[in-house]
């Protein structure tokens, strides 16, 4: 049952006070949740490995704290064994980035200002890789913590320069999520939504009103209201393929199309993985693809999240004709987790017909069947549709395309002679 | 050499006992107690409490806010609370059920810190159910009484309901502050060994709040002060259980620390204290171990002990080495 703990505590009877073996039972008792045996062990590691072992004495500080802020309501005790971990390496930015976090966590907010920038002196000198991963993702999250706090500390200017800054770099998922959430903050800097685009396009080439949507895997069905507000729409078609995207679109939107399907290049049903108890930006990484290769989360990230679900899917010129939509199609953003290719070639001819797209393309693989934004940019081209936009709203390896058809332009065409 | 090395290197074996964590939230699994059902199932009393043992051995470097030696309730609840599950093991060791032993019926609300049945011995006496521990939440100030909470125990649904309490008295002290770890004697019902040198035997009631002192019998001389313990079992002609001493001392700080040690204690057939372990050991060479459960399994020795009061395990140790540790108890 705990095959792992049963051997390792064997191998400590024979060799009581070696400080890796109390560090890896440690780790066995934490992956199950018995964050107390972990501590008992972890704390073992810290006292016999003083003199011999100072990246695992370092680490098992770290993981102590996080184990007792996993029980909650230990807060002196979590922030005390962060203290311990920066006083015993206090030229390793990790618990310095930790501490800062947790203040700013806790609204301690000169206190987190202070640890974040301190830990910036560190990130530079070269450390020994610690045994494990202790939720350090590196030198931005320091920067990011130092501009979260520096807006409560009155350096608005500083925080928002930093932000921005952070954003041209490749930073991990959930940061660039919140960093664009708190730039909508900075009430005097205006704020550029990712769909924008989208919207200055369709008008620049259609008209200002773009009555037909398709948002195909909505989400929460926001990106087809922003469209919708913007293009004075009439008919929003919100497509998903995993029902609790389904009850949150329906339940906000109740007055648009809400499709619970896939949409790939055949009609029938397929294999969908469901990621759970994430927060709202992971559960849209849901994908027909498994994330056994995924980037940015990496696929640790999504190790027990994922519930393999078999759901119906569709061709889209099927699901044109059923909704009865036989001329043109307006706008229609595409954004399937890696599955781009396999949605437009399901159009068949009725690719022809639709005015605008906004495609989400990645540029490396993550699966056997992906096809990455080159080939997807030389499908569109021999298929008539011009590139007039690219974005990265979430880092380097994906790219946001806009697409219009040079054939069903009707303002500027001379933009595409 | 600690007692697990020793019973694995001739053939025992050791298990973790480990409940979901979505029960215990993670904090800490102890003192377990082991005992043979008269069907051969192995069961098994396991304590969860709502607070996490800190303690830091050895030079000390990382002590917590409050000392090396702390129990970390929630800051906001100074509570110790404990709450008991019920755990069938197979025959190797492992769990095969476990539930939470239901007492809703019979609690009353707690009026000191120390809140649960404490370290709660596994017994079947008279064809009953028993979990026999100590209990501090009844006074004001903490006072501690063994009790005899007596469980029904549905073995197809698996479930386990606390249906008479009985809180025992002090046998001639009534005004002693703390009674605890009382040693029950497995094939004797109602009788506990309550000290171990002399060895002074009681006998509570189960139907009403009395307890007598049966006999307190000069033996062996023990320097160091013995605790309970384990259940006390039959082996051969001898009871065994083993025992825990205790070293408590302050840092320079005046912080309190401790240190647990353990030795087998060796009985003949009238409770008369012929032999303990010449030196004191550990289980896992942890500074604070403790042992509330032994029972006799397929002609080895089944203790189960608690580490740091963060783990809980559970110790095949082989006749062998049971009898080399009686030989060594006795012969000294």
């Amino acid at each position: 049952m705990f095959k792992a703990i049963d051997n390792l505590i064997i191998e400590l009877s024979k060799d009581p006070f070696n400080p890796v073996l109390s560090f890896n039972i440690a780790v066995e008792y934490e992956k199950v949740g018995q964050t107390a045996s972990a501590v008992s062990f972890y704390l073992r590691t810290a006292e016999y490995g003083f003199y011999t072992h100072p990246e695992y004495v370092y680490a098992a500080l770290i993981k102590s704290a996080q184990c007792f802020e996993n029980q909650k309501n230990r807060q002196s005790t979590v922030h005390n064994l962060f203290l311990k971990a920066v006083a015993h390496l206090p030229t390793r930015p990790e618990a310095w980035f930790l501490l800062a976090r947790y203040c700013e966590r806790a609204k301690r907010w000169q206190e987190a200002y202070t640890f974040a920038e301190i830990g910036l002196m560190y990130t530079k000198i070269k450390s020994t890789p610690l045994p494990i991963w202790v939720d350090y993702p590196g030198e931005y999250a320091l920067d990011f913590e130092k501009a979260v706090t520096g807006w409560w500390v009155g350096r608005k200017d500083e925080s928002w320069e930093i932000f921005q800054e952070l954003l041209k770099k490749d930073i991990g998922h959930s940061y660039r999520t919140a960093i664009i959430g708190n730039l909508k903050l900075y009430e005097t800097r205006e704020y550029i939504d990712p769909l924008e685009p989208v919207v200055l396009n369709f008008r620049k080439h259609f008209d200002s009103d773009a009555p037909v949507i398709i948002d195909i895997g909505t989400r929460d069905g926001d990106d087809a209201y922003y469209l919708y507000k913007n293009l004075n729409s009439t008919r929003v078609i919100a497509i998903d393929a995993n029902t609790s995207a389904i009850a949150s679109t329906q339940a906000k939107y109740p007055w648009m199309d809400v499709i619970y399907s896939a949409v790939t290049h055949q009609d029938g049903d397929t294999e969908f993985h469901i990621v759970k108890g994430g927060n709202k930006e992971a559960s849209g990484t849901s994908s027909i693809f498994n994330k056994d290769r995924s980037i940015d989360p990496a696929p640790e990230y999504y190790a027990d999240k994922i519930h393999k679900v078999i759901v119906p899917s569709t061709r889209m010129d099927t699901l044109l004709a059923r909704l009865g939509l036989n001329e043109k199609i307006d706008v229609i953003k595409v954004d399937t987790e890696g599955y781009s290719w396999q949605v437009l070639q399901g159009f068949g001819d009725r690719l022809k017909d639709v005015k605008l797209f906004h495609l989400e393309t990645e540029k490396t693989p993550v699966h056997d069947t992906h096809v990455t934004t080159e080939k997807i940019i030389q499908f569109m081209e021999d298929n008539g549709f011009v590139l007039v936009d690219t974005s990265y709203e979430w880092g380097w390896n994906i790219e946001d395309q806009v697409w219009v058809n040079k054939a069903l332009v009707i303002r500027h065409p001379e933009c595409f002679n | 050499m600690n007692l697990v090395q020793r019973s694995v290197q001739a053939g025992g074996q050791l298990k973790p006992l480990i409940i979901p964590s979505e029960v215990t939230g993670g904090t800490g699994l102890m003192n377990p107690s082991v005992f043979i059902d008269d069907d051969g199932e192995i069961l098994c009393i396991l304590r969860h409490i709502n607070y996490t043992l800190y303690h830091a051995e050895n030079d000390q470097r990382f002590p917590s806010v409050w000392g090396p030696l702390a129990y970390l309730h929630p800051e906001e609840d100074q509570r110790l609370v404990t709450d008991n599950y019920l755990l069938r093991l197979g025959k190797d060791l492992n769990i095969v059920n476990h539930c939470s032993i239901d007492t809703t019926e019979l609690d009353v609300k707690p009026i000191w810190t120390f809140v649960g049945l404490e370290d709660a011995r596994l017994v079947k006496w008279d064809g009953k159910y028993y979990g026999t521990g100590v209990r501090r939440d009844t006074t004001t100030n903490g006072q501690g009484r063994m009790e005899l909470s007596e469980l029904e125990v549905d073995k197809q649904a698996w479930t386990a309901k606390e249906v008479s309490r009985i809180r025992i008295p002090a046998p001639v002290d009534e005004t002693s502050y703390c009674e605890k770890n009382w040693m029950p004697v497995l094939d004797k019902p109602f009788h506990y060994i309550k000290w171990t040198s002399p060895t002074e035997l009681v006998k509570a009631n189960p139907d009403e709040p009395k307890c007598e002192q049966v006999q307190v019998a000069p033996g062996k001389v023990v320097n160091a002060d013995q605790r309970g313990g384990s259940q006390l079992i039959k082996w051969g002609n001898y009871y065994i259980a083993i025992t825990h001493e205790v070293v408590l001392y302050k840092n320079y700080m005046k912080q309190k620390n401790a240190t647990y040690r353990h030795r087998l204690c060796v009985w003949n057939e009238e409770f008369i204290l012929v032999g303990i372990s010449p030196d004191n050991w550990s289980f896992l060479d942890g500074q604070i171990e403790f042992c509330s459960g032994a029972a006799e399994y397929d002609g080895d020795l089944l203790v189960t002990f608690g580490f740091q009061d963060n783990a809980a395990f559970i110790l095949q140790v082989p006749k062998a080495v049971v009898d080399e540790l009686i030989e060594e108890a006795v012969n000294v």
